[in-house]
């Protein structure tokens, strides 16, 4: 009877044993949050970004913000807070996305070394200014992401140069544009980044237009459609193309300029861009403007 | 003095009862672990092979990779590339991987008119070597069901230029031909005689009436196939209208079925998805339970991007 007692004492021991190690060991392992799994959501969200499924993206971000917060993982809370507040710009929630990046101002430091961070919030956010057209913000905004310490980090001192070019655009001094969009241009080839190397371009070629420099602005705007097409970009290629037709039309070159805007246009449709589109129907209009009041 | 504990029989094997059910417990979720991984071909071995297309759209991990409609794989990852470009991976099967050429192309399509993506892989050339490992196919983007959406919607637009509506204006042309033709042939005999005739007015008086009466009888059965086309012409209309009708009902019809089948079929997809995130969930959570988690290959570390915003747009 007592040995049975005995053995009946080491199964509850054993037993206790293995329970309390599965609390210990095994649940609290298959729960954690990880930065591996804040890095997959990311990374999905990525990919319903890129499909155009910004609300799926939206909860996918926040979720992976919320593991950065819960292992306290400040790199990652920037970079979701501010993809966060890249997507609230695409759906036009200015307050959302304005909510987010300030978040990132309020909780890094350029003496901390979050430069890199800092810049592209202040990228973001400057963006958010134009389109709300608060334009003395977004000036002051895009100056102070240009004081950040560069870190080697001409990626987004080149895309900061390109927004200051299209402020002064904006403001309508074509002349201080051009210089600007020049260094923006230098900046842009050293990082080797032709998408932003093209929008220089573009700038640059805008700026030209002002100007009435009919022949310079045609080549950069030829350039600019060359690196597009070399980069598969149809809604940059398009606005390259509709670029060539205005200065043609303002150039009184008009089967040239209908072919451009036939080429421009097609490429708008077939993206299915109604941006580009209402662009296109927009600037034919101020076209016509311009010329009746010639 | 102290008496002996007694214990009831009914308890006495408690412990061994209980150690079994935790026995049958642990083996059914293992077996339901091995079998929802054994669905999910995760004991197959795999070759994975890369595309990159330009753009990401609706090309979705876990989506289905087919040759010759048979599935032989999926894709098991998407990614962003440094160039913006969009690469995906695809886990084949490795008994159907001779299928796959240097020549064949990955096609991202539709697998019914209304439904997911899949990838098609295209029969390459006969002599060209088998895939290699990590190599990368060519892609390309067939015709999407928005585009068939757009054709279903233009259907009474494009009625004109059906196959039937053609036939039946085909077959009235003929028999309209038919009829006129014999007609026309007899008018222009008739002014050739005419003609003939003026040139010999002098001759015979007679002649020339017989050639009056000639005319008048051909001018009395061209009234006659006039009369008879007034007849037939708008029943022709009438049964082409009516055809038309139909075919409008029946595009009409299609729409609808097509819409609702929409819906339910959405309704499923998302049901799928939910199933296979939470299997997922399962999945992660085993592989992360000792001693499983020792045994699984650990990934290289990946970390959070940030999208790259463009200072233009």
């Amino acid at each position: 009877m007592n040995k049975n007692l005995s053995t009946k004492k080491r199964i509850y021991t054993l037993k206790f044993i293995i329970i309390l190690s599965i609390y210990i060991f095994v649940i609290p392992k298959a729960t954690a949050n990880t930065p591996l799994d804040a890095a997959r959501l990311n990374h999905k969200a990525m990919a319903n970004y890129i499909t155009g499924d910004y609300k799926n993206a939206l909860s996918l971000y926040s979720e992976a913000l919320r593991i950065d917060r819960s292992i306290e993982d400040i790199d990652g809370i920037a970079v979701n807070l501010i993809n966060l507040s890249i997507i609230y710009r695409k759906r036009n929630d200015y307050n959302n996305a304005l909510k987010c990046v300030n978040e990132v101002f309020d909780h890094l430091h350029p003496e901390h070394g979050h430069t890199l961070r800092l810049s592209e919030a202040a990228i973001v956010k400057t963006l958010i200014f134009i389109d709300t057209k608060e334009y003395s913000k977004a000036w002051e905004l895009v100056e102070k992401g240009l004081t950040f310490p560069k870190n080697n980090d001409t990626n987004t001192t080149g895309r900061l140069y390109n927004l200051k070019t299209r402020l002064l655009l904006i403001k309508n001094e074509p002349h201080m544009a051009i210089s600007m969009g020049m260094k923006a241009m230098q900046a842009n080839k050293q990082n080797k980044d032709d998408e932003e190397t093209s929008n220089s371009l573009r700038l640059l070629a805008e700026s030209k237009t002002i100007l009435k420099e009919y022949r310079d602005a045609e080549n950069y705007y030829k350039q600019a459609l060359e690196l597009d097409k070399s980069s598969n970009l149809s809604r940059k290629i398009g606005l390259d193309l509709f670029g060539l037709g205005k200065v043609a039309s303002l150039e009184e070159k008009k089967d040239e300029a209908a072919i451009y805007f036939q080429r421009a246009l097609a490429i708008f449709e077939s993206h299915g861009d109604p941006e580009g589109i209402k662009y296109f129907k927009k600037t034919i209009n101020e076209l016509k403007v311009t010329k009746d009041s010639e | 003095m102290a008496t002996p504990k007694t214990i009831d029989n009914k308890f006495l094997s408690i412990e061994k009862r209980g150690g079994i059910f935790v026995i049958f417990a642990i083996i059914g979720i293992v077996a339901v672990a091995f079998f929802i991984g054994l669905q999910q071909n995760m004991f197959t071995p795999k070759v994975n092979i890369y595309f990159v297309s330009n753009s990401g759209k609706n090309i979705k991990t876990g989506a289905k990779v087919v040759f010759n409609g048979f599935k032989i794989g999926k894709i098991s990852s998407v990614n962003l590339e440094e160039a913006g470009n969009v690469k995906a991976e695809l886990s084949i099967n490795r008994d159907y991987i001779k299928w796959i050429k240097k020549d064949s192309v990955a096609r991202l399509m539709k697998e019914l008119a209304i439904g997911d993506s899949i990838i098609d892989i295209t029969k390459g050339s006969e002599n060209t070597k088998i895939i290699a490992e990590n190599d990368f196919i060519a892609f390309e983007r067939a015709r999407w069901f928005p585009a068939m959406e757009d054709e279903i919607n233009t259907i009474p637009i494009t009625l004109t230029n059906s196959p039937f509506i053609t036939d039946i204006i085909t077959e009235l042309k003929t028999e309209l031909q038919g009829e006129i033709n014999p007609v026309l042939e007899n008018v222009k005999l008739a002014l050739k005689n005419f003609r003939t005739l003026s040139e010999d007015a002098l001759i015979t008086r007679q002649y020339l009436d017989s050639m009056y009466q000639n005319a008048d009888s051909n001018l009395n059965e061209l009234n006659t196939l006039v009369t008879q086309l007034n007849v037939d012409i708008p029943n022709i209309i009438k049964s082409v209208n009516k055809s038309l009708d139909s075919i409008n009902l029946m595009a009409t019809d299609f729409r609808k079925v097509t819409i609702n089948a929409f819906a339910e079929i959405i309704e499923v997809i998302n049901d799928g998805a939910t199933i296979l995130g939470e299997t997922e969930d399962v999945v992660d959570a085993v592989k992360q339970i000792w001693p499983i988690s020792s045994k699984i290959r650990k990934r290289a570390d990946i970390k959070e991007q940030i999208i790259k915003v463009d200072s233009y747009e």
